[in-house]
C-alpha cells in the first residue's frame, strides 16, 4: 500500500508538469489549428535562454524573466509572420510540417549558441524532503506543483474573465466571424504563440531544474506532451491537464507493477497502449470536440 | 502570387544547382609532403550533441599536435569530418562522402555504438578501418574492419565486480547485486549470459533488475524496489542527466549511501556532481580515460594543447576524443613506417592496427592491444569515484574477459 | 489529371485509359529508363551510385506512404516502424535460418502487411491526428518488442543480414546493388501507378476527400482503409528488407520516430497524392542531406570564428530553413510546380 501511494503521489506531481507543457500545444491548436511539433525544442530553447541570462549575464531570476518576455514576443511574431501567415489557407499538413522544420531550426540555434554538455541552474529553490505517512515528497516537487497550479489558474482566469482571453476563444471558434467583428486575427495568433512559448518556458524551467539544462531530454519531454494532448483531446484545456496527470500516473504505475513482469521499459510504452484503448472508446480523446460531419 | 512563383522556381533551381555543383567534388591538391587524411564521424547535433561537443576542439588539437611534432614522419595529417547528427541515415551519407573524398581517409573514427554497428559492413566494403568509440558484439565477431576502443561493457562490469569484492565489500557473507541501467542499447549491453555466470561463480545473487527510461522524469518505482531488494551494489550505463534523477529519487526515500552504484565509462562524473552535488558521492565508474587532474603527469601534450588553445570544453570528453585519435594516428605512423608515407591506405592502417600491442594512447588511456581475432582494445579499466564531490582515481584494474568464449567466463 | 497537348484526341476507350498517351511521352520514358539503367552506371562513381541506392530505397518507402496518406488521407507517423519490421524480418530469416534474399524479401513484405492489417483496425473509429498518434503508439510498441526480443532480435546488439545472392553472384558492391534497387523501385513505381488507376485507387481518393460521402456512395470504407494500410506497410516492408540487405547490419537505433515524421514532411514537400510527388519527395529528402554535408566546410571557412560544433548547429539551421522555404513558397509540393512548368511548356507561346 505504501508503494502504491508513493507511486500515485509521485506520478501525480510529475504529471502536473506534463500538463503545463501540453497547455502550450493546445492553445496554439485552438487558435490556429496547427499542431506544434516544435514545442519540445522551444521548451529547451527557453530553458537555455533563461540559463544564459541568469548565469552568463548574472541577472536575478526576476530580471531574467522580464528580459526574456520581449525576446519571446519577437520570436512569436517572427514565427507567425514568416511561417504560418504565408501558409494560411494552404493544406494544414504543410503548416504542421513547417513547425517540424522550425524545431530543426531551434535545435540548431541551441547547438550554435550553447554547445557542449548540460548546464545547471543556480540553486534557489528550497531543497529537502518531507514525509506524510509513508509517502515522501521533496520540496522541489511541491514548488513545481504550486507553480503549475498558479500558471494553470492564471491561464483559466485569463480565458474566462479577460476581454482578450474571450476574444481569443472566439477567434478559435471561427476566424471569419471574428474578423467580421473587428478582431485582428493575426495579432491573436501572435498572442497565442506568445502564451504557448511562455507555458513552454515555465515547463522547461521546471524540468531543467530537475534534469539540468540539457537539449535532448527537454525535447523528448516536449514530445511527450503530444501524447498528453491527444489523450485529453486536442481542443480541451481541461483535457490537457487531466491528460498530463493521467500520463504521469500511468507511467509511474506501469513502472511499478508491470516492469517486474515483462523485464523493464514499460514506462515508455504503457501510456501509449492505454492511449490507443481510450481512443478506441472515445475517438476524439477524453474531452475533445466531437466533430459533427456533414456531407 | 506571381512573385512567389518566381521565387519558388529560383529557389528550386538554386538548390538543384548547388546539389550538382557539390556532387562534382573538390579538386585535390598536394604539397611537398603526401597528405594523409584521418576521418572523424562525431555527432555534434542530435541526442549525443551535448556530450560530444568537446570533440570538435579535440579533433583539431590532436591533429595539430601530431603535425607539430611530426608524429608521422614524412607526411602531413589532415582532418576530415562530417557531423553524423546521431542519425544513422545522416551518418551513412556522411560516411560515403568521406570515403569518396580526395584524399580519401585511411581511417575513420566513429563515435557511436549504434551507428558504428550499422556501418560495420560499409567499412569492410570501402576497406577503411574504423576506430570506434562504441562497442558491440556485431562489431568484433566476426573480426572485421572495426576496432573498438573501450573494453566490452561486460568486461567493465567484471572489473567493477572484482573491485567491489576486493576493496568495498566488508560485511560477512556475500553481497547482493542489482542491475540499475538505461533501458536502451547502451545501457543493456553489459547484461549478457556471461555476466550472470560470472556473478554465479562468485556466489553473488542478483536481487533486482531495474531499467530507467531514456528520459526519466519519475523513477520512484525503481528506487523503491531497489531499496526493498536490499541490493549492496549495482552496475549499468547511463548518462549523468538520467542518473541524477535516480539519485534524487533514491535520496527522497532515504537510501543514499546504502548501495554502491557502478556505471560504465560514459557517465561523466564531473557533470554528475554538477547536477546533484553531494548525492553523487560514492558513485563509481569503470573509466577508460586518464583522470583529468593527472593529464600534466601522464599525457602532458593534452594539457598543453588545452591550455594553448584556451579551451573551455568539458575536459573528460576532450580527453576521451584524444585517446581515439591517438590510436588512429599511431596506426597511421606504424603503417607509414612499414609501407612508406606515400603508400598508406586503409589496408596498411588495418594491418598496423592488428599489429598494435600495449599502446597507451599517449598516456590518455589504459593499454590497448589488437590482434587478428581480438578487436576490443583495452584489457584494464581505471576505477574512478566521487569522494566529497571530487572525482578521484582508484587505479587500474584488470578487466576479466567475459565475451562469449572469453578466457574468464566460468564454465 | 494531366492536360493533353493540343491536337491529341481520344477516339477509343483504349486510348482514354492508356498510361502513355503520346509518342513523345513514350520517348521520354524510354530516355529516363536508359538514363537510370545504362547511362548512370557508366558515368557515375560509387559515391553517386551509393546516394542513388539510398534514394531508390526511400522512393519505395515513400510510395507506400503516399498511397496511405496522399491517396487515402490517413496520416501515419509510424512508417519507420513498418520499415523496421521489414528489416528485422529479413535479418531474422537471413541470420537465423540462412534464407536468401529471394525468400526473405517476400516474407518481409508479408509480415509487414499483416502488421499493417492490425494497425489499420482502429482506423474505423479514429480519424485525423488521432490515428496519427495511434500509429506512433505502434512505433513505440515495435521498438519495445525488438529491444526485448531476446535471441530472436538480439535486442540491443543488432542483427547481421547477408547481401543478396542471385545465381551465385553476390550483390556486395554499390554498383551491383544499384541495379537491384533501381529495378525494384521502378517496379514499385509501376505498381503504384497502376494501383491508383484501379477501383481501389479511386476508392482511396473518395475516402480521402470525404469518407462519409464515400460511404453513402456504397463504398466499404473500412475495407478501403485497411487495404491502404496493408499496401502502405507492404511497401515499407519491401523498403526495409532492401535496406537491411543493402546495409548488411541493422540495429534498433536505425529506426527513430523522428524519421517517420520526416517521411511525412518530405512527402508534403514532394507533393501528396501523386506518384511523381512521392518520387520528388524521396529524392529531395536524400539530396538535401548531401547539400547540408557539403556546405558545412564552406560555412566553417566563411565564419572562422565559429566553433566546429557551431558549424554543425548552423548546418542544422540551414536544413530547417530550406525546408521552411520550400513549404512556404510551394505548400502544394514540388510536383505542383513541376506540373505548372510542364504545362507552360506545352501551351507555349500562350500564357494558359
Amino acid at each position: 500500500m505504501a508503494f502504491f501511494l508513493q507511486l500515485v503521489v509521485s506520478g501525480f506531481l510529475t504529471g502536473s508538469v506534463y500538463a503545463l507543457m501540453a497547455l502550450g500545444i493546445v492553445i496554439i491548436y485552438k487558435a490556429s489549428s496547427v499542431f506544434n511539433f516544435a514545442h519540445g525544442s522551444i521548451v529547451a530553447f527557453t530553458a537555455y535562454l533563461i540559463w544564459h541570462l541568469m548565469v552568463n549575464l548574472h541577472l536575478h531570476i526576476i530580471f531574467a524573466v522580464i528580459i526574456s518576455l520581449p525576446v519571446i514576443i519577437i520570436i512569436a511574431y517572427l514565427i507567425q509572420r514568416l511561417i504560418l501567415y504565408p501558409l494560411t489557407g494552404q493544406p494544414p499538413l504543410a503548416a504542421i510540417m513547417a513547425t517540424l522544420a522550425l524545431a530543426e531550426v531551434v535545435n540548431g540555434a541551441i547547438t550554435l549558441f550553447w554547445p557542449g554538455p548540460a548546464r545547471t541552474y543556480p540553486k534557489f529553490l528550497p531543497t529537502g524532503t518531507i514525509q506524510i505517512g509513508t509517502v515522501f515528497i521533496t520540496l522541489e516537487e511541491i514548488v513545481n506543483f504550486i507553480i503549475c497550479g498558479l500558471a494553470f489558474t492564471g491561464f483559466m482566469l485569463f480565458f474566462q474573465k479577460s476581454k482578450l482571453g474571450l476574444t481569443m476563444r472566439g477567434t478559435a471558434e471561427d476566424h471569419q466571424l471574428a474578423r467580421s467583428e473587428g478582431v485582428k486575427v493575426n495579432r491573436i495568433f501572435v498572442l497565442a504563440w506568445f502564451i504557448a512559448i511562455i507555458m513552454a518556458g515555465i515547463g522547461g524551467f521546471l524540468m531543467a531544474n530537475m534534469h539540468g539544462v540539457n537539449q535532448e531530454p527537454l525535447i523528448a519531454l516536449g514530445m511527450k506532451s503530444l501524447a498528453v494532448v491527444i489523450l485529453g483531446g486536442m481542443e480541451s484545456i481541461l483535457g490537457a491537464v487531466i491528460g498530463g496527470i493521467a500520463i504521469g500516473l500511468l507511467e509511474a504505475l506501469g513502472a511499478g507493477y508491470l516492469d517486474p513482469l515483462v523485464g523493464g521499459g514499460v514506462e515508455e510504452v504503457f501510456p501509449f497502449i492505454i492511449l490507443v484503448i481510450i481512443l478506441l472508446i472515445k475517438p476524439y480523446g477524453l474531452f475533445g470536440y466531437k466533430r459533427i460531419e456533414r456531407v | 502570387m506571381k512573385k512567389n512563383r518566381k521565387l519558388a522556381v529560383s529557389a528550386i533551381v538554386l538548390v538543384l544547382f548547388l546539389a550538382v555543383f557539390f556532387c562534382m567534388g573538390q579538386a585535390a591538391y598536394a604539397g611537398d609532403k603526401p597528405i594523409i587524411a584521418i576521418g572523424h564521424l562525431p555527432h555534434f547535433t542530435g541526442a549525443y550533441g551535448a556530450t560530444q561537443a568537446p570533440f570538435a576542439a579535440a579533433q583539431e588539437d590532436a591533429i595539430e599536435w601530431a603535425n607539430s611534432v611530426n608524429y608521422v614522419k614524412g607526411a602531413e595529417l589532415k582532418l576530415v569530418w562530417v557531423d553524423g547528427g546521431t542519425d544513422p541515415a545522416k551518418s551513412l551519407a556522411g560516411f560515403k562522402k568521406m570515403a569518396a573524398g580526395n584524399p580519401a581517409p585511411v581511417v575513420i573514427i566513429g563515435e557511436s555504438t549504434g551507428i558504428g554497428t550499422a556501418l560495420v559492413k560499409m567499412h569492410a566494403k570501402a576497406k577503411i578501418p574504423d576506430v570506434e568509440g562504441g562497442m558491440s558484439l556485431a562489431m568484433i565477431d566476426p573480426p572485421s574492419w572495426t576496432f573498438c576502443q573501450p573494453p566490452p561493457y561486460v568486461n567493465q562490469f567484471g572489473a567493477w565486480v572484482d573491485y567491489y569484492l576486493e576493496h568495498i565489500w566488508k560485511g560477512p557473507g556475500k553481497p547482493k547485486f542489482a542491475w540499475l541501467t538505461w533501458d536502451n542499447p547502451f545501457g543493456k549491453s553489459p547484461m549478457t549470459k556471461e555476466a550472470d555466470l560470472y556473478l554465479q561463480s562468485k556466489g553473488i545473487e542478483i536481487v533486482a533488475r531495474e531499467f530507467i527510461p531514456n528520459v526519466p522524469s519519475n523513477t520512484i518505482a525503481q528506487a523503491m524496489r531497489l531499496k526493498k531488494s536490499g541490493a549492496n551494489f549495482s552496475y549499468g550505463g547511463m548518462y549523468p542527466s538520467a542518473l541524477s534523477i535516480v539519485l534524487k529519487d533514491m535520496d527522497k526515500i532515504g537510501m543514499t549511501g546504502q548501495i554502491s552504484i557502478g556505471m560504465s565509462y560514459a557517465t561523466n562524473l564531473d557533470e554528475l556532481v554538477g547536477y546533484v552535488g553531494p548525492l553523487a558521492n560514492g558513485v563509481h565508474i569503470t573509466s577508460i580515460g586518464t583522470l583529468v587532474n593527472e593529464w600534466s603527469k601522464k599525457c602532458p601534450m593534452v594539457q598543453e594543447m588545452y591550455d594553448k588553445k584556451k579551451r573551455t570544453d568539458n575536459k573528460w570528453a576532450y580527453g576521451n576524443c584524444w585517446s581515439k585519435f591517438a590510436i588512429a594516428i599511431e596506426a597511421v605512423r606504424l603503417a607509414a613506417e612499414k609501407v612508406g608515407p606515400d603508400k598508406v591506405d586503409g589496408q596498411a592502417v588495418s594491418d598496423a592496427l592488428i599489429s598494435m600491442k600495449g599502446f597507451d594512447g599517449w598516456g590518455t588511456s589504459p593499454k590497448i592491444s589488437y590482434s587478428e581475432t581480438r578487436r576490443v582494445g583495452m584489457d584494464s579499466v581505471d576505477i574512478q569515484a566521487v569522494e566529497n564531490e571530487k572525482v578521484v582515481s582508484k587505479g587500474y584494474t584488470t578487466a576479466p574477459e567475459l565475451l562469449p568464449g572469453g578466457k574468464d567466463v566460468p564454465k | 489529371m494531366l492536360k493533353k497537348p493540343c491536337g491529341t484526341f481520344d477516339e477509343t476507350y483504349a486510348q482514354d485509359i492508356a498510361c502513355i498517351r503520346t509518342p513523345f511521352r513514350a520517348g521520354l520514358l524510354i530516355l529516363l529508363l536508359l538514363f537510370i539503367f545504362i547511362i548512370m552506371p557508366l558515368v557515375a562513381d560509387d559515391y553517386v551510385l551509393g546516394i542513388m541506392n539510398v534514394i531508390g530505397i526511400t522512393v519505395i518507402a515513400m510510395l507506400g506512404l503516399n498511397i496511405l496518406t496522399g491517396y487515402c488521407g490517413q496520416i501515419s507517423i509510424g512508417h519507420v516502424a513498418f520499415i523496421a519490421v521489414g528489416s528485422y524480418t529479413s535479418s531474422i530469416l537471413s541470420a537465423h535460418l540462412g534464407w536468401q534474399f529471394w525468400a526473405t524479401f517476400p516474407s518481409a513484405i508479408l509480415v509487414s502487411g499483416l502488421l499493417g492489417l492490425i494497425v489499420a483496425l482502429p482506423s474505423l473509429r479514429i480519424k485525423g491526428f488521432y490515428i496519427a498518434i495511434s500509429t506512433m503508439a505502434f512505433h513505440y510498441i515495435t521498438i519495445w518488442i525488438i529491444l526485448h526480443g531476446g535471441d530472436l532480435t538480439k535486442g540491443v546488439w543488432g542483427l547481421p543480414c547477408e547481401f543478396p545472392i542471385f545465381f551465385g553472384i553476390s550483390f556486395d558492391t554499390e554498383r551491383k546493388m544499384y541495379f537491384l534497387i533501381m529495378a525494384l523501385s521502378v517496379l514499385g513505381t509501376i505498381m503504384a501507378f497502376n494501383l491508383v488507376r484501379t477501383k481501389f485507387g479511386r476508392g482511396f481518393v473518395a475516402v480521402r476527400d470525404n469518407d462519409i460521402a464515400a460511404e453513402f456512395m456504397g463504398l466499404n470504407i473500412f475495407r478501403l482503409k485497411i487495404m491502404a494500410f496493408i499496401i502502405c506497410s507492404m511497401y515499407a516492408g519491401a523498403a526495409g528488407s532492401l535496406y537491411a540487405h543493402y546495409l548488411g547490419m541493422i540495429t534498433v537505433e536505425q529506426f527513430p520516430l523522428i524519421d517517420s515524421i520526416w517521411y511525412m514532411g518530405f512527402l508534403i514537400i514532394g507533393g501528396m497524392g501523386s506518384i511523381s510527388g512521392a518520387i520528388f519527395g524521396a529524392i529531395f529528402y536524400r539530396l538535401i542531406a548531401q547539400v547540408v554535408i557539403f556546405t558545412a566546410p564552406m560555412i566553417g571557412e566563411a565564419f572562422p570564428s565559429l566553433s566546429v560544433s557551431g558549424v554543425a548547429g548552423f548546418t542544422q539551421i540551414l536544413f530547417g530553413v530550406l525546408i521552411i522555404l520550400f513549404l512556404v513558397l510551394e505548400p502544394r509540393g514540388l510536383n505542383h510546380r513541376w506540373q505548372i512548368t510542364l504545362s507552360s511548356f506545352r501551351l507555349w507561346p500562350f500564357p494558359y
